[in-house]
């Protein structure tokens, strides 16, 4: 459930391999010389649009030309999908129609999935790359040679940081407008929690698991979004500082009053599991209120992690929410 | 009294036949020696009169069929020491020992008094009881061997089959093995010993059974065996021979080459 | 004079196990009172008479079962490492060099990564087991065509490779797509938040590890004469051999299939006792188990008080004592070989 979505502008089915040039004032007029030549009846006129579409692809404003862009990863692919044109997207990673990973199933399947080799990105002929995983030296010295520019993603902890990434993302992607329409969706949003929230003094004790029993201090993205939802985090007030593992016998001298579960949709049995299986945990679960929080909401840190503070601002025992 | 019969003892090893329809008997009082050649099967025979070996033929201890004995039973009348001086741990003298006292032992009880009192006496007999506390692998080649002896006598079994227990000894240590052997067949036990040296074998045992290629080449006294034909036949050597204090002894002379058996 | 040797040396006996125990003990008593939150011995008796609910939660859920696990798996490691020595007349053998732990791995992940565990709990350790068998049983087979030490290791290194290596496999076709990233716990090790469950899970095979190994004492004294030797004292070389295999399968199978595998610990421990008991193979076996119990104990005290972000793997500390030693035994031995 993402508000954003819905002011999309809708997507434009161009072919493929037409010559297209796209004017983008607002982001919602567009061009298909093909369609043009459709209504053209003469002959004379389709080569002067030809000549003018040449023009204008030589001429400064070519540089408008929406770079082609392919991600990666799933967190790249939530920036792709959610900040660029339909159009200019040549491929998105496996994960990005993985309803357990991706915000963006639907959108995603439309698009080739790429494992993000180098051959499949110059083959793609992909001129912008986005992810967030690191890659060698070599591998991005090799791909700018053929023209690909690498865009690391960077992981935004605080709201703030999430609007700078997506400003500076979508102006890669040459999509600022579309940048500023999902920040200020964000802040919109964020208003909004902000009205919901309980006062800081009712607000609730909770703790944030991952299955090994690991979590997250002050300054995380997963911090930010806790304190956004109304409740305090276990973790930071610990003195956290980043990601920590939690111990057993810490959570049973301080335990929490709320726990706040992620990354338990992938299912299966492991070993890490032993921390959520010990009894002590289990009666802790059993004991207090438990949110799991569905992976593709928190997996990476974006506009959409307002969706996650929702998620759990909604869930919070009756008691803690301000009426 | 026979305490061990064998008859037609067959040994396979890789294919090939190493031990050919042998038989042989020994009698309590008895030491016995097996003669022959490198290569002859003497170790592979000793092997398989101890059940150590798969063979075809029939081998019968104090009456009874080798294969009918129990594991247990067989332990405490066959005593076998092998060849080489094998210790994988450096066991102390009188641990060693011990382990000769294993086929007397119920599973899960201490070793007895009687235990304790048979390791003792053979440590004396065997002139190492003040090495006792000694690790092996600090003894010396003579006392190694006379360790492992002594283990074999521990067991106070009736037949006691040793292969080689005088190789690579000084012949101080080789005349002092092969005297224990002569006095523990003296006290009834039947021995049968795998030597190369046949001046010891001449002077010590009883009777020799001299093997070839397998195959039984000669059996009876000293004197019969160790013929100058036989000699020459099986070890291709010509040897001098005498008397010493009722004692018939042998000396390896000379090789038979193909030139001087002409002459 | 031979009774006094005999009773000096089992007092000597004695005074090793009993040394080992209290040893133990303290280990065990130290595992409880320290940790995360440290506890001071009144506050543990406080606890005991009915005090903070809390502590007695932390002391007796938290704590115990990871002592008593951590106890298990050592003394496991140490026995069939001891036994496995005896048996094979190598003082390099042991579980983690040989390959046994990494095959137990391999078993206890296909179990718990393919659905298998959550059929029965006790697929993971049988799983575990199967695979430590598979790796004991085509060592001693090995060991029986050629028994020199350096060719028994490379078979191990050999077993090792390809049980890690179908692991990491097995972890990437695996449904859960974090199990790659938990390749780490399965070769280093940990007793990180084990609970009494863990413990009831592995007791059962341990228990008859244990008496199998232990049974095997006399035998393997046999056996240091040669296996011809042996034979003629009487000793089963073929039943000797399954148990031996079987109970190491069992102990080791069982303690990976909970912690991991974890290594070095089955060759420290006999090692260090071997000189103390005249090197004879049945006297080391339950010092061994002693040592093993509480050489674990002390590395998991020491990966919960090493103040690191990320809690140890204990894997590491025991490869950190294990491998300098290793190196030494090898070099020892080969110089001592003819």
């Amino acid at each position: 459930m993402i508000i954003a979505k819905h002011q999309l502008p809708s997507p434009l089915t161009g072919e493929g391999l037409g010559e297209r040039v796209f004017l983008a004032a607002t982001g919602t007029l567009t061009l298909t010389l093909s369609q043009r030549e459709r209504e053209l009846r003469s002959f004379k006129w389709a080569s002067l649009a030809r000549w003018l579409a040449l023009v204008l692809a030589l001429s400064p404003l070519a540089a408008s030309a929406l770079p082609r862009v392919a991600s990666i990863t799933p967190c790249a692919d939530q920036y792709l999908l959610g900040l660029a044109d339909p159009a200019q997207i040549v491929a998105v990673s496996t994960a990005a129609t993985d309803p357990r990973q991706s915000l963006f199933v639907d959108e995603a399947r439309r698009y080739p999935a790429t494992r993000g080799s180098g051959e499949e990105l110059i083959a793609l002929r992909a001129e912008v790359v986005l992810t967030d995983r690191w890659m060698p030296l070599r591998v991005t010295e090799r791909l700018e040679r053929f023209g690909v520019k690498i865009i690391q993603i960077p992981l935004p902890e605080t709201w703030d940081d999430i609007a700078t990434a997506t400003r500076s993302i979508a102006a890669e992607l040459d999509r600022s407008a579309e940048g500023e329409a999902r920040i200020a969706a964000m802040q919109t949003r964020l208003a909004q929690l902000a009205q919901q929230r309980p006062a800081p003094d009712t607000a609730p004790l909770a703790a944030y698991f991952l299955p090994g029993g690991a979590s997250a201090g002050s300054g995380t993205f997963i911090d930010t979004v806790l304190k956004t939802a109304g409740v305090r985090n276990l973790a930071a007030e610990l003195g956290w500082q980043g990601w920590g593992t939690f111990n057993l016998e810490q959570l049973t001298l301080t335990p929490p009053e709320l726990l706040v579960m992620g990354f338990f949709d992938q299912g299966g049995d492991s070993v890490r599991m032993s921390f959520i299986r010990h009894p002590v945990f289990q009666r802790l679960m059993a004991r207090v209120p438990v949110i799991h929080v569905p992976d593709r909401y928190w997996m990476c840190s974006g506009w959409f992690l307002t969706e996650a503070a929702a998620y759990i601002a909604e869930r919070l025992p009756k008691t803690a929410r301000r009426r | 009294m026979i305490l061990l019969d064998a008859e037609q003892i067959s040994v396979q090893l890789a294919g090939q036949r190493v031990v050919n329809g042998v038989s042989l008997q020994a009698a309590a009082g008895q030491l016995v020696a097996l003669l022959g050649p490198n290569g002859a099967g003497k170790t592979t025979l000793l092997a398989a009169l101890a059940g150590l070996r798969p063979f075809q033929g029939r081998v019968r201890i104090q009456g009874r069929a080798l294969a009918s004995l129990s594991r247990r039973e067989k332990a405490r009348t066959l005593a076998y020491l092998p060849q080489g001086q094998i210790a994988h741990w450096p066991l102390t003298v009188r641990r060693l020992v011990e382990l000769g006292r294993l086929p007397h032992l119920a599973p899960w009880q201490p070793p007895a008094a009687a235990d304790r009192l048979a390791v003792a006496s053979v440590l004396h007999r065997t002139g190492i009881a003040e090495l006792a506390e000694r690790s092996f692998d600090t003894l010396s080649g003579g006392e190694r061997a006379r360790t492992l002896l002594a283990r074999v006598l521990a067991v106070e079994a009736p037949l006691v089959l040793a292969d080689e227990p005088v190789a690579a000894l000084d012949p101080f240590h080789q005349l002092q093995v092969m005297e224990l052997l002569r006095d523990y067949a003296d006290g009834g036990a039947a021995v049968i010993v795998v030597l190369h040296d046949l001046t010891l074998a001449a002077r010590f045992c009883d009777e020799l059974i001299l093997l070839r290629e397998g195959a039984l080449a000669a059996r009876g006294a000293p004197a019969t065996v160790l013929s100058a034909a036989q000699l020459a036949d099986t070890y291709r050597i010509a040897a001098l021979h005498g008397e010493q204090d009722g004692q018939y002894y042998v000396l390896p002379w000379k090789r038979q080459t193909p030139e001087s058996a002409a002459l | 004079m031979s009774a006094t040797a005999a009773t000096e040396s089992m007092i000597r006996q004695h005074r090793i196990n009993l040394g080992l125990t209290a040893l133990l003990v303290g280990l065990s008593v130290a595992g409880l009172l320290l940790g995360h939150v440290s506890l001071s011995p009144w506050q543990t008796l406080a606890q005991l008479f009915g005090g903070d609910e809390r502590l007695a939660v932390i002391v007796l859920e938290i704590r115990l079962p990871r002592v008593a696990l951590g106890l298990l798996v050592g003394a496991s490691l140490g026995l069939s490492g001891a036994a496995l020595q005896g048996l094979l007349r190598n003082p390099l053998a042991e579980p983690g060099i040989l390959g046994v732990s990494a095959s137990a791995g391999l078993g206890a992940v296909l179990a718990l990564y393919f659905g298998l565990a959550q059929v029965s709990v006790w697929a993971l350790p049988v799983c575990a087991l199967l695979g430590a068998l598979l790796a004991t049983a085509f060592l001693a087979l090995l060991a029986l065509r050629d028994a020199s030490p350096l060719s028994l290791i490379l078979a191990g290194v050999a077993v090792s490779s390809l049980a890690i290596a179908l692991t990491s496999l097995a972890l990437n076709l695996a449904p859960n797509p974090l199990a790659l990233s938990e390749m780490v716990l399965w070769l280093l090790g940990s007793l990180r938040d084990r609970g009494l469950s863990d413990v009831g899970l592995v007791v059962p095979f341990m228990a008859l590890g244990w008496a199998l190994l232990l049974s095997a004492g006399r035998e393997l004294d046999a056996l240091t004469l040669g296996e011809d030797t042996a034979r003629s004292l009487g000793v089963g070389l073929g039943w000797l051999r399954i148990r031996v295999i079987g109970g190491a399968a069992l102990t080791v199978g069982a303690a990976t299939a909970v912690t991991g595998s974890i290594g070095f610990v089955g060759l420290i421990a006999p090692h260090l006792l071997r000189p103390w008991v005249g090197y004879q193979p049945s006297r080391v076996l339950l010092p061994s188990l002693l040592a093993g119990a509480a050489l674990l104990a002390a590395s998991d005290l020491a990966v919960r008080l090493i103040p690191t972000h990320q809690e140890l793997m204990l894997g590491v500390v025991t490869a950190l004592l294990g491998v300098p030693f290793f190196m030494h035994l090898l070099l020892r031995t080969r110089r001592t070989l003819p």
